[in-house]
């Protein structure tokens, strides 16, 4: 994961905090209680991600030539390919 | 919410770079809110406002280091003709400062 499991967490707790000020909600389950579970569906989403994150560069490293990365070229390429990943997924 | 003062918070549809793209992020926050919902964790009578207020939780917090990198590079350039004067090496001080604003905000990257 492109993410430490120390961010996901902090990630988790702003959304959890962001849910509690939304005057239309409800909780039904406890403030606790549904913070893991934005953790947890965090995690298996950021997982996902890193592989769209491979994907992308794997692409630009099967060029014939030498991109460095850090590039601007690089930065295009790793966007582009991105992207494509990212549709292939329906995202 | 934080009891310390953060670099302005991103905007919706500003160009911030960040480590996981705009797009990716807004995918998040539509499962995760559609996982709370669906799973019985939350309720809402409207599903599409509490999207847009995980969105921008997520985007703040995502996008919090690009913030501090940008108050970096400001803080910088400020001081660019004092640190040239001193022969001081840029990803140095790069490092230094980023690693005092980390601290200022008990931001976790």
């Amino acid at each position: 994961m492109r993410l430490s499991q120390d961010k996901i967490n902090v990630v988790a707790r702003q959304i959890s905090e962001a849910l509690k000020q939304y005057e239309d909600l409800e909780f039904i389950e406890d403030p606790n209680t549904v913070r893991q579970e934005i953790r947890k569906v965090l995690t298996e989403l950021f997982v996902k991600e890193a592989a769209i994150d491979r994907a992308a560069r794997q692409k630009i490293e099967s060029q014939r030539r030498t991109i460095l990365e850090g590039s601007q070229e690089w930065d295009i390429l790793y966007r582009k390919y991105y992207n494509e990943e990212v549709k292939k997924l329906g995202i | 919410m934080r009891d310390r003062e953060l670099p302005h918070r991103a905007v919706l549809n500003s160009n911030v770079s960040m480590l996981i793209s705009r797009e990716y992020v807004g995918y998040l926050a539509r499962e995760v809110t559609k996982k709370l919902v669906a799973g019985g964790f939350v309720a809402t009578g409207n599903v599409s406002k509490l999207t847009e207020r995980v969105h921008q939780a997520m985007l703040d917090e995502l996008g919090l280091e690009d913030r501090i990198n940008d108050e970096v590079r400001a803080i910088l350039e400020a001081y660019s003709d004092e640190m040239q004067r001193a022969g001081a090496s840029y990803q140095e001080m790069f490092k230094k400062v980023k690693g005092e604003l980390v601290r200022k905000y008990k931001a976790v990257l």
